[in-house]
């Protein structure tokens, strides 16, 4: 390669005063003068390098926040990849072993810290830390202490990206986001939360199975609160267009022979069977994140089933977060589609949100 | 009374359904197993995923939690098992089980606690999928993957280590960083042993063609000014380092492990740093593992690249057998 090295001997000849004597005494000096690095690689350009242009952020890195990321980095969304947590040995751990894989990855800077100046600029900020469910504890008092461990993370991620769009994870979903929401004073269109999508993906994944059919092709929607109470509208079901309360007008009736609603209810015992069995759940929670990043990143304008602000339809009148079938894309949540539902369908929701005002109402924010 | 089901779809074939064609199986659903998982399903190298492990909940609520995400992912079969049977038909199935080093563990008791976990494990795959590849992950891997050939009865072209994949990757970013380029465009190997004995090829360490040692002779050298060698020191203790940190690694073996089953799985004959036998090459007169440039394809190791090494390279490889 003629190239770098010939061009700077012949530079060192033009500067020294040992013009004309060969090579031993001037590579001496070149290695003084030059490093490896100088010698292979000519900087040319004179601009400042731009940022990351779809920076993603994870708050969290226990197992679903890691789960979310590697789902993040498999799927190439993301020029920029920061980590957050409080625990700084597990922190600096999980960003190493994800930067020795960069060879395999299409994500060139991955960064940590305990600050949230790493944080910077991100597009959307993926919030999966809290605490979990003690032993007997009540779901007020989790709530209480999430709060205040939000009230120390959302307004610094504001600080630090104040255009971004954040996504919470943390349990119980609805009410951290709109916990979320408030503590961060953004428009309700940059705070989604990530809700019944993987309900959703859990009733399609099961569905499919009862049906010999990819989980894609079987369209089904959960709405509502996540967990629990989650609702299953019936009357979407379909596959290729074909409406399986069309077909089976008992579809998730206590009568129905085929016992769909069991379906359902699989889907709400879902979470606590992987629980019991290995501990947590991540996979799964890791790839709808990632599903939804990809929809906001991409700006594709897909709709999914996430948590937004319902006050004022179908009949909620507090102001609390449920799941909706929502279009989402660069600027984050932009519309909601409006749903056919039974009078019993909107009985739950207006129920679900009674239930969880009734909680957020006593929260200190 | 026809159920939803027979009223909305009408079948065309019924006969038995086809066997998978890509088949991946991971033996161990610990971290590393899972991430090798998680890396090969996000990829989409495989139809069908099979896992097994001797702990019955931990295998059942991983697979479940897999299987709840298959809407996002092309992969349309997981299963698992405590009886290798799920196995069978696989094309590659990745080892990854075994038992961590104790505190105060002699090395040697080690390999022998892993030796009889693998006499159980690996005629069982053998038994289930007589064509596959095996890809053997557990430490100390190039013993294990030895053991592992040795048990299987394969040739050995189908027995393969991950050796020093990870060690390459991680000199790559480490070097690349240094650099500052992307770990893809800086090309070193590192070969041998996986672990504290391995050796960097800094003869080959290049960007674009262009060899580093060529621009600086005393590269990998103590006498190194800018200290080179120190960044392969690291590469050894990143391992320790990270498990110190998080008390385990698991994440980059995962993408390294996806990245080999690409290769073999896709008959891509790329060249990998991976554990195979290396009797009669450098000089080597035992049967061991060591890690050295293979051509992988979908019959395995379809080749070896013949190194131009160093004297000094070569004895190091000599020791490490």
């Amino acid at each position: 390669m003629e190239g770098a090295f010939d061009h700077f001997i012949k530079k060192l000849f033009s500067k020294t005063p040992l013009t004309g004597v060969a090579n031993e005494h001037s590579s001496v000096l070149l290695q003084k003068m030059a490093s490896t690095k100088e010698k292979l690689i000519a900087h040319v350009s004179t601009e400042t390098p731009v940022g990351s242009t779809n920076k993603v952020t994870v708050v969290g890195v226990g197992m679903v926040g890691m789960a979310a990321a590697i789902s993040v980095l498999l799927k190439d969304l993301t020029d920029e990849l920061a980590l957050v947590d409080v625990i700084e040995d597990k922190l600096k751990g999980e960003v190493m072993d994800l930067q020795h894989g960069s060879l395999f990855l299409k994500t060139h800077k991955i960064v940590a810290d305990k600050d949230y100046s790493v944080t910077a600029n991100s597009k959307v900020v993926v919030v999966t830390a809290g605490a979990r469910q003690q032993e007997g504890e009540s779901r007020l008092n989790l709530v209480q202490r999430n709060v205040n461990i939000f009230k120390f993370i959302i307004p610094n991620i504001v600080k630090y990206s104040p255009n971004c769009i954040i996504l919470v994870v943390s349990n119980p979903v609805d009410i951290l986001t709109y916990v979320a929401w408030k503590l961060s004073g953004l428009p309700r269109n940059r705070v989604i939360g990530s809700g019944t999508n993987l309900d959703s993906a859990r009733f399609r994944f099961l569905m499919g199975e009862k049906l010999g059919i990819h989980p894609s092709s079987c369209h089904g929607w959960v709405i509502g609160e996540h967990g629990d109470s989650s609702v299953p509208v019936w009357s979407g079901m379909n596959v290729a267009g074909v409406s399986l309360q069309g077909l089976n007008p008992d579809i998730g009736t206590d009568k129905d022979k085929e016992d769909w609603k069991n379906v359902h209810k699989m889907v709400v015992d879902s979470a606590y069977e992987v629980i019991k069995l290995k501990g947590y759940t991540s996979w799964a929670i890791g790839m709808s994140v990632a599903d939804l990043c990809e929809t906001i990143l991409k700006n594709l304008h897909k709709c999914h089933p996430v948590s937004t602000l319902v006050k004022g339809m179908h009949g909620v009148k507090d102001e609390v977060f449920l799941s909706v079938p929502c279009v989402l894309g660069n600027s984050g949540l932009t519309d909601v589609v409006h749903m056919t539902l039974q009078p019993d369908e909107e009985k739950q929701l207006v129920k679900s949100a009674e239930t969880l005002w009734s909680v957020q109402k006593e929260l200190t924010l | 009374m026809a159920s939803v089901l027979h009223k909305l779809i009408t079948p065309l074939f019924s006969g038995p359904a086809e066997p998978p064609r890509n088949k991946v199986s991971v033996i161990g659903v610990g971290q590393v197993g899972m991430a090798c998982a998680v890396s090969i399903l996000l990829r989409e190298l495989t139809d069908e995923l099979a896992l097994v492990d001797v702990m019955e909940d931990k295998l059942k609520g991983e697979m479940m939690d897999l299987q709840h995400g298959s809407l996002f992912i092309k992969t349309p079969k997981i299963i698992s098992g405590k009886d290798y049977s799920v196995t069978a038909n696989s094309r590659i199935v990745v080892v990854t089980a075994g038992v961590r080093q104790q505190e105060g563990e002699s090395r040697l008791n080690l390999v022998q606690r892993n030796v009889n976990i693998f006499r159980h494990i690996i005629p069982q795959i053998v038994r289930y999928s007589p064509n596959c590849i095996l890809i053997v992950v557990s430490n100390p891997v190039d013993i294990l993957t030895y053991v592992t050939w040795k048990l299987s009865g394969l040739p050995k072209h189908r027995v393969i280590g991950s050796g020093t994949n990870l060690d390459s990757a991680r000199f790559r970013y480490l070097m690349a960083e240094r650099l500052g380029i992307h770990s893809s465009s800086f090309n070193g190997w590192i070969l041998g042993e996986h672990g504290d004995s391995s050796v960097p090829i800094w003869s080959g360490a290049n960007v674009a063609g262009v060899s580093l040692q060529k621009l600086n002779p005393d590269i990998g050298k103590d006498k190194d000014k800018e200290g080179w060698k120190e960044t392969h020191k690291m590469v050894v203790d990143s391992a320790y380092e990270v498990i110190k940190l998080k008390g385990y690694t698991n994440w980059a073996i995962g993408l390294s492990v996806a990245d080999l089953t690409e290769s073999l799985m896709r008959n891509m004959s790329r060249v990998h740093p991976v554990s195979t036998m290396v009797k009669g090459m450098y000089g080597i007169s035992d049967e061991v593992y060591l890690s050295l440039p293979c051509v992988l394809n979908n019959s395995g190791v379809g080749s070896v690249v013949n190194m131009t090494l160093t004297q000094d390279e070569v004895s190091q490889l000599k020791k490490s057998a």
